[in-house]
């Protein structure tokens, strides 16, 4: 079988498995009611959450691809990979903030009671859950941009993992979308089909992003860090000048306006990184030079 | 620097198959208790004996791993081997690197045994056991410890820098007993004190109560409060620079 032959296998067999454990368990956890009780969630919760490192460990195992560099941190001389990790999701957070308040209308004025120190102690306190955060988002690291994204370069080029990874990353999500309404809520026009482009759109955005910083510090601790960051400051950033009653409106009807705003903030930090990546000198990833058993390949292959 | 890792891994394997063996009968053995008293007491009580085997079953793991940690610093204690690291190509900062890498990991690997017993004990008690919150404060409560110890343990010799850490917090209890005798305790033991707010923690540690807790703080307190672990991944950088800075002195502490 040829290289690239292989590299297709691989990919299907990754997005089989990892789609098949999402699929099957995320209805279970997202049909369930809020705070459901039952004993198997945890478990269910954890295996649709880690079912792209599942399928990356799986594939890797079936394909005889080793795990080397997978999770070595690599900080010394990356620097500014893992300051951009912690930097650009901020960054994100104060666009989507901007995004939001205006097109809320809410005015430019802290108005949860307690003022400006109310939304500084939210905000403290969210970059605290964002190591909790982390924890979950190496399930989704580890094979999304540990794995996937890299052998859809080999197969498909830079341009070509991006958009395809985008739209793989984002059609995950349909379980959490279409039963939890996840990010834009079950109240729209084109329910669930618009979420799931909408998704796509952001994933693809997100995805030049993580996949910058992942090739920067070659290691998938910094897509780690900056996704979980996203997850959880960016979130309580989003939302630093509206009201407690606006927040729960934004949880409820107004969520796919939210929606729409976080898409357009990730379309618009991930067309720089994507500039960005396309001018980078080529520089090999562990999963990309990894040959059979772990060991690195010595000489480059020849393109096609 | 993976070499040193597995180096360090590979002289303490019979601890740490030892430890392991050891948390994980325990573990078994409290589920197995978990189990018998489902049907023994009634519902409304099942919360508080899960959160209780829960914390139960953290502390020692925690506890032991902690040992585990302190023990690498015993690994390699010698001049020559000092000596001979620090000439090699990876140089000082990838030995130190390692030690830190290793207490991290070990660190780690006590959350996710903490994990691991909490869906155990959800398939059991047939309910939902998640005190995730509760385990990472544990977690950064030994990278603390361990921020301490490894960096008097690296300059002044393992012997020297156990003793030290033990003085120390001898010297901390000491010093705060005299306190509690003598000082204003009013914020501590006081009402809506941190004795009052350490009870609320305890009767509500699942990741919901935590939440609660830290919302029904002010802005001010909850920013000072959620300062602290940023603090010790800063403390733990600071201490591993120091360490690199100070890896070659304390050789001259070594025994042998």
């Amino acid at each position: 079988m040829t290289s690239k032959k292989k590299d297709l296998l691989s990919i299907a067999v990754y997005i089989f498995i990892c789609f098949t454990l999402m699929f099957v368990f995320g209805p279970l956890i997202y049909t369930a009611e809020e705070g459901a009780d039952f004993g198997a969630y945890q478990i269910l919760y954890l295996l649709a959450a880690f079912s792209p490192c599942i399928a990356c460990l799986v594939t890797r195992l079936l394909f005889r691809e080793g795990f080397k560099g997978q999770l070595y941190p690599k900080f010394s001389g990356n620097f500014k990979a893992y300051f951009l990790a912690v930097v650009i999701p901020l960054v994100f957070g104060i666009l989507n903030c901007v995004l939001i308040t205006i097109s809320t209308g809410a005015g430019f004025s802290f108005k949860l009671e307690g003022g400006i120190f109310t939304a500084l102690g939210n905000n403290m306190v969210m970059s605290v859950y964002a190591y909790y955060a982390m924890i979950i988002i190496i399930g989704e690291e580890l094979g999304w941009r540990g794995f996937l994204y890299d052998k859809l370069e080999k197969s498909f080029g830079l341009n070509g993992a991006v958009v395809i990874g985008g739209i793989i990353w984002g059609l995950w999500h349909i379980p959490p979308i279409v039963h939890a309404g996840l990010n834009f809520g079950k109240d729209y026009p084109g329910f669930p089909y618009a979420g799931i482009v909408l998704m796509c759109v952001m994933c693809i955005g997100f995805g030049a992003f993580l996949q910058l910083i992942r090739k920067m510090s070659g290691s998938v601790i910094a897509p780690i860090i900056a996704h979980g960051l996203i997850d959880s400051v960016s979130n309580s950033l989003a939302t630093m000048f509206l009201s407690e009653e606006m927040i729960l409106d934004m949880a409820g009807g107004k969520k796919f306006i939210v929606g729409i705003c976080i898409t357009v903030t990730a379309v618009i930090v991930g067309i720089p990184c994507w500039v960005v990546l396309n001018k980078r000198p080529p520089h090999p990833s562990p999963a990309a030079t990894a040959s059979p058993q772990g060991v690195k390949a010595t000489t480059a292959e020849p393109s096609p | 620097m993976s070499g040193f890792i597995l180096k360090d891994l590979y002289i303490m394997r019979k601890r740490i198959i030892l430890n392991i063996v050891f948390l994980l009968t325990t573990m078994i053995l409290l589920d197995i208790l978990a189990g018998l008293l489902k049907n023994m007491v009634p519902k409304e009580d099942i919360n508080v004996i899960s959160a209780g085997l829960a914390i139960m079953v953290s502390i020692g793991t925690f506890m032991g791993l902690y040992s585990l940690e302190c023990d690498i610093l015993f690994t390699d204690e010698r001049r020559k081997w000092n000596a001979y690291s620090a000439a090699s190509e990876a140089g000082v900062r990838a030995v130190v690197g390692a030690k830190y890498t290793l207490c991290f990991i070990i660190s780690f690997l006590g959350y996710l045994i903490c994990r691991f017993n909490d869906i155990v004990l959800s398939l059991i008690l047939d309910r939902t056991v998640q005190l995730s919150m509760f385990y990472l404060g544990l977690v950064f409560s030994v990278t603390l410890l361990m921020a301490v110890q490894l960096s008097f343990g690296l300059r002044f010799g393992a012997k020297y820098g156990t003793n030290l850490r033990l003085a120390l917090f001898i010297g901390i209890f000491v010093l705060g007993s005299i306190y509690a005798m003598f000082g204003d305790v009013d914020w501590l033991m006081g009402e809506g004190g941190v004795r009052d707010n350490m009870r609320y923690l305890l009767e509500h540690l699942d990741d919901a109560g935590v939440k609660n807790y830290i919302a029904k703080l002010s802005g001010g307190a909850a920013a000072v409060l959620s300062l602290i672990p940023h603090a010790i991944v800063g403390m733990y950088w600071l201490s591993y620079r120091s360490s690199c800075r100070a890896y070659t002195k304390g050789a001259e502490n070594y025994d042998k």
